[in-house]
């Protein structure tokens, strides 16, 4: 099926092909199929080209975060999820564009400029792996690696009406990955085609000697309660744009007429999962980021007398607004004195979310919610405020704080743009994510976007 | 009256084959960045991983110390910036760490209580010349177990000799090498001085102490100090200072880098630990009996004097040596002055340890058998260890291969000494006249005569009794 | 938030900000510091702080060697160095 990259001629005319096609989208940071070969012709993912969101290492590729920090930062080595894709014989061809570090909804936060929409290219992508659900949206690859820590993969797979899954924390190794907050992060697939984003999981899944927080996943897939799929929504007025909450209904009734059992949900909690989410994650990012003080590697302020001099030049330049105010906020929530009041308070809302969500998963299998409260927004003054932006996360991040896995899926097109929902399960259950998928899938056909390839 | 507190934070690098962290060396080298990965040196995307060899070493101390060990251990990131850290924050413990609440008590010091003992990450090494400072991360990342006391000393000489002893016994459990010289175990003291009755004041820290001197001297230099103070109505600074061992005082840092907030939290890379009762019963049976207390049980069972106690007690290997000697079937008081004495002096001119030496307490306890025995004088027994440290070569063999065990044959000595009188006629008059003096001069002839072979006890009475008989 | 615990907060953080910046970075912390003050009407008695979300059975490595081959490498990633040194201005 895949045999575009066999020949090292098939890579370069590959690699011109696609730079010209991303153009106008800019979803790519780094892009050279000719780096990379086929590593297992006989593999489940033999000769299928992937992007990997720049956070994520593959050796030889930069690895800059779409940080002016690491702008000329190689990585030595892969993240365990790569090479596993590459044991498996999928070519990472190239790194896709992000928010810096990973903080931001639009990919906008990128030092080295926006991704656009495949859909509109006034429109933003959202984030932060922006740039991998372009990608895939555009054709330009059959699939990528992004990173979820509030929603990352699920709000811009919705953006550009691709599926997007955010694995249990855990289940893919963090190995690799550039921090922004530990506890959150997972990595995961974006992709057109459900079959291939369910392979590539279970290709990169797995526990890994190198990530101690990484856990044996079962052998068993995960069975429905009562034999047959049961699904929960959102009850209450979710704030939702009308394409989105047509898009809601739509798939609630879809599930009604293909016979399964689906009632409708409180979940309280939810009004509070911002601040508990922007809490825990901008401390853990507070320490993440300290590493980055231009001595070892990345961008050395050229001023500096004194190494404490240099190193609060180096991170001043090399950081953007946004990663600044997150390491701010974080610095914050933990100090001596605030800690308490603030991120202590948030671990334990944080254990009181997933007693909600423990309980929802007891009697049925699958919750459903919007992805985003609106479509993709455009770029600039336009858009979202960055204060919008995070507190329209609510519906992703608490698959984040739980560790629970979601699958985010294209429910059709409004106004030239896709419309997102997500699909949430228990631990480990992301077979049932795709079964439920696969259900709705003729339904909702994933769309081509306009131009492409 | 002014009253003293102290207290210890003590750093031991625990003896592992790898960092805490990765599988890099935890070995000393002179390239520098040599034994360095992306995890010890901070990169992008890598994680902790933890060393199973450097948890057991840290829970045998926590237990060696009678430490409340936490049900649920959890790491914590301190954060801090310092170009020697590559994240910029340590990987340590803090609220639950693995050893809490400890006691130690020991003869000469207080009984000192054990705040806490929790296993963190070492930080590089910066050099400094000229204008620059250059970085070195071989070290990063090299397992510390930090003990902390509470501030249970009085006197600066007590510090001094818990020290000395905690030394011994990190030695005994095998976990650290204790050389404080090397910096593979470090203090740090905190002391604070107030009138009698009033508790503690405030409190002072001082780093920067190589060696158990430089604690003992820092600690009464900052008693005086502080005491000064306080007596002419000053009050101390909280603070950290250091010690400036060429010009034998403490000295404050700047101001900046006192200021800190480590916000710890706990470390989301890596899960809490919970010591099984299969992994506790294993930290059990690595006890050892404490140096202290084996050397007050070495005075009161063997009836040896405090100095040869705190000789033999010194290492474990030397005083496991001793008591197998004397379970061997030799005398205590052999088993301690031949070991004191020869083995001491032979081991020190061959520059080895007992360890590595060829010495084993089977071989040992044989020639001193014979000693007791009377089959071999002393002289031949000190030719024969002196061969079998260096050598690894059987005793039995080289007594016969030198010659050294003493005749038996009395016929053979009795001619000798028969020849020798008849040959000394004027000093045997001398003797039978009534000076004892030149007995000595005959015996020493006796033992040339015989190579060696003869029984020096026995041959003065020999020589006694054949010249009573003369007549 | 007030602009000087903005200054400590920095300061911690090592991040040097201009007075701009300082400016524009206050409002937006002190509007998510607002926000998150939300948590206070929480009520949480009896609940544990969850600090890991997928806890199983111990997790250690054995204590065996396994010498990077990329010390060369990272030494040359150094922006500053001096042989195998990596090199910051001197502390004074």
């Amino acid at each position: 099926m895949f045999d575009v990259l066999k020949t090292p001629e098939d890579r370069k005319a590959f690699t011109e092909q696609v730079l010209a096609a991303d153009k106008s989208i800019h979803s790519f940071l780094e892009l050279d199929a000719e780096k990379k070969s086929c590593q297992n012709p006989d593999g489940p993912l033999a000769n299928i080209p992937c992007g990997v969101k720049d956070n994520i290492a593959v050796k030889d590729f930069h690895l800059t975060c779409a940080s002016k920090i690491l702008e000329n930062f190689v990585s030595p080595y892969n993240a365990t999820a790569v090479d596993k894709l590459e044991a498996a014989g999928a070519i990472v061809v190239g790194k896709t564009n992000m928010d810096e570090f990973g903080m931001g909804s639009s990919t906008d936060f990128s030092a080295f400029g926006g991704t656009n929409n495949p859909w509109n290219k006034e429109c933003v992508t959202g984030g932060s792996s922006g740039g991998s659900a372009a990608a895939v949206a555009a054709g330009l690859v059959p699939f990528a690696l992004g990173s979820d820590t509030g929603g990352s993969i699920r709000q811009p797979a919705a953006f550009c009406g691709v599926y997007g899954l955010k694995p249990t924390y855990g289940s893919v190794s963090r190995y690799g990955l550039v921090a922004y907050a530990s506890s959150l992060d997972v990595i995961g697939v974006l992709s057109k085609d459900l079959d291939l984003t369910e392979k590539v999981f279970k290709v990169i899944r797995g526990q890994d000697w190198h990530d101690q927080t990484s856990i044996a996943y079962p052998s068993e897939p995960a069975k429905p309660k009562n034999g047959k799929l049961s699904f929960t929504y959102l009850e209450g007025d979710l704030g939702l744009t009308p394409e989105i909450e047509k898009g809601y209904k739509a798939l609630i009734q879809a599930i009604k007429d293909k016979g399964f059992e689906i009632k409708g949900v409180q979940v309280p909690s939810l009004e509070y999962v911002i601040p508990v989410y922007y809490t825990i994650a901008t401390a853990e990012a507070s320490a993440n980021l300290a590493r980055y003080n231009g001595i070892r590697y990345g961008h050395r302020s050229k001023e500096g007398e004194t190494p404490m001099d240099l190193m609060e030049k180096s991170r001043n330049e090399g950081f953007g607004d946004e990663v600044k105010l997150r390491i701010l906020l974080g610095t914050y929530v933990l100090r001596s004195g605030f800690q308490d009041q603030y991120y202590i308070k948030a671990q334990k809302i944080r254990t009181k979310v997933i007693d909600d969500f423990k309980n929802i998963f007891s009697t049925s299998d699958i919750f459903v919610a919007p992805a985003f409260p609106s479509q993709a927004f455009k770029h600039g003054n336009a858009g979202l405020t960055a204060y919008q932006q995070k507190v329209a996360d609510k519906f992703t991040v608490t698959a984040n704080l739980t560790g629970m896995p979601a699958l985010s899926i294209p429910v059709g097109v409004e106004n030239g743009l896709p419309v997102g929902m997500q699909l949430f399960a228990n631990y480990c259950s992301e077979n049932l994510l795709f079964d439920a998928a696969r259900e709705l899938s003729d339904v909702f056909p994933v769309a081509d976007a306009p131009e492409a390839l | 009256m002014i009253e003293s507190f102290i207290g210890l934070e003590i750093h031991i690098q625990l003896l592992t084959k790898t960092k805490v962290f990765c599988n890099c060396k935890n070995e000393f080298t002179h390239v520098p960045n040599s034994h360095v990965c992306p995890v010890c040196m901070g990169y992008p995307g890598v994680l902790p991983v933890l060393n199973e060899e450097a948890v057991r070493k840290a829970y045998i101390v926590c237990r060696a110390m009678n430490c409340h060990l936490n049900e649920k251990a959890v790491f914590d990131r301190k954060n801090y910036f310092y170009p020697d850290m590559p994240k910029n924050y340590q990987i340590s413990q803090f609220n639950s760490p693995f050893g809490v609440r400890g006691l130690i008590e020991m003869e000469g010091v207080p009984k000192v209580r054990i705040h806490d003992a929790h296993l963190e990450e070492d930080a590089g090494k910066l050099v400094h010349e000229g204008m620059t400072s250059y970085c070195d991360y071989n070290r990063a990342g090299t397992p510390l177990l930090e003990i902390v006391t509470e501030p249970d000393f009085k006197k600066p000489e007590e510090a001094e000799l818990f020290m000395q002893n905690f030394r011994k016994m990190v030695r005994y459990l095998g976990v650290c090498d204790g050389n404080m010289e090397e910096g593979s175990m470090r203090c740090d003291v905190n002391v604070s001085v107030n009138f009698e009755g009033k508790g503690l004041g405030r409190k002072v820290e001082v780093k920067n102490l190589n060696s158990f001197r430089h604690v003992k001297l820092a600690l009464q230099y900052e008693i005086q100090r502080q005491s000064r103070m306080i007596t002419a109505g000053e009050s101390v600074v909280q603070e950290t200072r250091l010690w400036n061992d060429e010009k034998k005082r403490t000295e404050g840092m700047r101001s900046k880098e006192n200021a800190n907030d480590y916000r710890y939290f706990p470390e989301p890379d890596l899960p809490p630990y919970c010591p099984t009762p299969e992994f506790l019963a294993q930290i059990e049976a690595a006890q050892v009996e404490l140096p202290w207390v084996r050397r007050r049980r070495f005075i009161d069972q063997y009836g040896l004097n405090e100095d040869g106690a705190d000789f033999l007690t010194e290492e474990k290997d030397k005083a496991d040596f001793f008591e197998n000697a004397v379970k061997g079937g030799i005398s205590v008081a052999n088993a301690a002055s031949w070991m004191r004495g020869e083995v001491a002096k032979d081991l020190n001119k061959a520059k080895k340890s007992l360890a590595d030496s060829f010495l084993t307490v089977e071989k040992f306890v044989k020639v001193i058998k014979l000693l007791e025995e009377e089959k071999i004088n002393a002289q031949a027994a000190k030719k024969v260890m002196d061969i079998i440290i260096n050598e690894d070569a059987d005793p039995m063999q080289v007594i016969e291969k030198e010659g050294l065990m003493q005749t038996a044959d009395s016929g053979e000595v009795e001619a000798m000494v028969d020849k020798l009188l008849a040959d000394n006629a004027k000093v045997v008059a001398q003797i039978k006249g009534g000076d004892q003096k030149p007995i000595g001069f005959l015996i020493g002839q006796l033992m040339k005569a015989s190579g060696g072979k003869a029984d020096p006890k026995k041959a003065r009475e020999l020589i006694l009794n054949k010249i009573s008989q003369l007549g | 938030m007030q602009k000087d615990e903005l200054y400590i907060t920095a300061s911690l953080a090592r991040l040097e900000l201009t007075e701009k910046e300082a400016d524009n970075l206050s409002q937006a912390v002190s509007q998510m510091i607002e926000y998150f003050s939300m948590m206070e009407k929480i009520d949480v008695t009896g609940l544990e702080p969850t600090t890991h979300v997928s806890i199983g059975e111990n997790r250690v490595r054995k204590d065996e060697v396994v010498e990077s081959t990329l010390a060369e490498r990272m030494i040359e990633a150094a922006p500053e160095r001096d042989e195998r040194f990596i090199t910051v201005p001197h502390i004074l």
